[in-house]
């Protein structure tokens, strides 16, 4: 009697509706997918990124469209100013490192093959992974909000040391708290 | 196609092996006493890492070979006692390549920094600040005078803030914006940063430190070949960073007295 209470209790029916099955699902599998669609995406953001800080290293006067409106005084004329170079510069590293170099190894690739591996039904707490997905999620929102917010990222490179990212600033003080808070929310959910 | 995808695991693997095996991309000279332990160190990082790449790939290419498009009823085949002898393997192999890399590195690494200078090492004092390093050889008295950081002034050359007219001991000492050394003798480098963290790296020498505002460190070498080497920041200054450098002269005993008679003089 008890085993069979205790086998309905392991398998429950599989999940209905759009929103269970492809955007908050428990399935390790789909949030390892959706883990990869994310790095994928930050990769291609830092991509660009370097894309731009390479094209300042050949045309150092180049007018590139467009980082007038990203940063008034960082980009002038839509000129990169050496400031800007360095914000760039921080925001690759740091998508690249957190969002790209952590996310697809370890959390999309961990999390699709390593219960397969080891033979599990799913990761222990389905609920956590699947909410940690999202805090990753929202914490790049958070990260790239960054360029669009006074005159753009921090310029202390994304080991961030002190004193260089409390003193090196373009604009509005207190430049670095979006990426720290990026950082926060996206390294408790990892 | 997945004896394609397995092929062409293989050919990746061995591709990406060649350089590695050719040392098609050496390591700069080896100038430094300690050089060839952190050398070693490296060589068998790279082998046992390589071995252990080489073989994963291929046992994965044979897998794929060998059980892609089986039938469905074929029999499964499973590790050796199953899940728990898969991770007690795991855990054993790579428990073992990890620790014995990490003991034979505690070698390298406290040789260089658990082991003090010795006591006729040549101190010289080093101040990273943005975008220079400037040095400071403490003259025929041997002491270094205090720092007086309110007195720096670069546009007289006061780049460490030397009270020369109160401080007795700051009198001999030698400011330089180059650094020279005699060959094979051990150097005590003292390091401090003026403004924000910035790095002392000479690839040949196998030395690399990071200076920390606040923090006073030190380390020390012996140069065993005489040349010019190149000093650069490694750790991101700000806006001058990419231009932030100083050259590193190894002299011989005499020529290094030389030099160093002729800094003494434009002082």
């Amino acid at each position: 009697m008890a085993d069979v209470a205790a086998h309905a209790a392991q398998h429950h029916a599989p999940p209905q509706g759009f929103i269970r099955k492809h955007v908050f699902s428990l399935d390790h599998k789909v949030i390892g997918k959706q883990y990869y669609a994310l790095a994928l995406v930050a990769v291609f953001v830092g991509m660009v990124l370097s894309w731009i800080m390479r094209l300042h290293l050949g045309w150092t006067n180049l007018a590139i469209p467009g980082l007038h409106f990203l940063s008034k005084n960082g980009a002038p004329g839509d000129i990169m100013t050496p400031e800007y170079y360095l914000q760039l510069m921080t925001m690759h590293g740091t998508i690249m490192v957190f969002f790209v170099l952590t996310t697809a190894p370890f959390a999309a690739f961990g999390n699709f093959f390593l219960p397969i591996q080891v033979g599990a039904e799913d990761m222990p707490f389905p609920r956590f992974n699947m909410m940690s997905f999202w805090v990753t999620f929202v914490a790049f929102l958070v990260l790239i909000s960054s360029f669009f917010v006074g005159d753009g990222p921090t310029l202390g490179g994304w080991t961030q040391y002190a004193p260089l990212m409390q003193w090196a600033r373009l604009g509005v003080p207190g430049r670095a708290s979006a990426w720290c808070f990026g950082q926060l929310l996206s390294r408790s959910s990892a | 196609m997945a004896k394609f995808f397995a092929v062409t695991i293989i050919m990746i693997a061995i591709a990406s092996a060649i350089p590695v095996l050719r040392h098609t991309w050496p390591a700069p000279e080896d100038i430094s006493v300690h050089g060839h332990l952190i050398d070693e160190q490296m060589s068998e990082t790279m082998a046992e890492a390589g071995i252990s790449f080489l073989a994963a790939q291929f046992i994965l290419a044979i897998f794929i070979w060998k059980f892609s498009n089986r039938p469905k009823d074929a029999k499964i085949r499973k590790f050796p006692g199953g899940a728990k002898g898969l991770v007690i393997a795991a855990l054993l192999l790579v428990g073992t390549e990890v620790l014995a890399l990490g003991i034979f590195g505690t070698r390298a690494w406290a040789s260089v920094y658990f082991t003090p200078p010795s006591a006729d090492a040549i101190p010289i004092q080093v101040q990273a600040g943005q975008f220079a390093f400037y040095f400071r050889y403490p003259g025929p008295d041997g002491k270094f005078g205090p720092l007086h950081p309110s007195l720096i002034n670069e546009a007289n050359e006061n780049f460490f803030g030397l009270d020369q007219t109160n401080d007795q001991d700051s009198k001999d000492d030698i400011a330089t914006a180059q650094m020279a050394i005699p060959v094979n003798r051990e150097i005590h480098l003292l390091m401090h940063a003026k403004d924000v963290g910035h790095s002392f790296y000479v690839p040949e020498l196998r030395v690399q430190q990071d200076f920390v505002p606040g923090l006073d460190l030190s380390i020390h070498f012996t140069a065993t070949k005489i040349g010019k080497y190149e000093i650069v920041c490694t750790q991101l200054c700000g806006l001058g960073h990419y231009n932030m450098k100083a050259y590193l002269y190894v002299y011989s005993q005499a020529d290094f007295d030389d030099w160093l008679k002729k800094q003494a003089a434009l002082q």
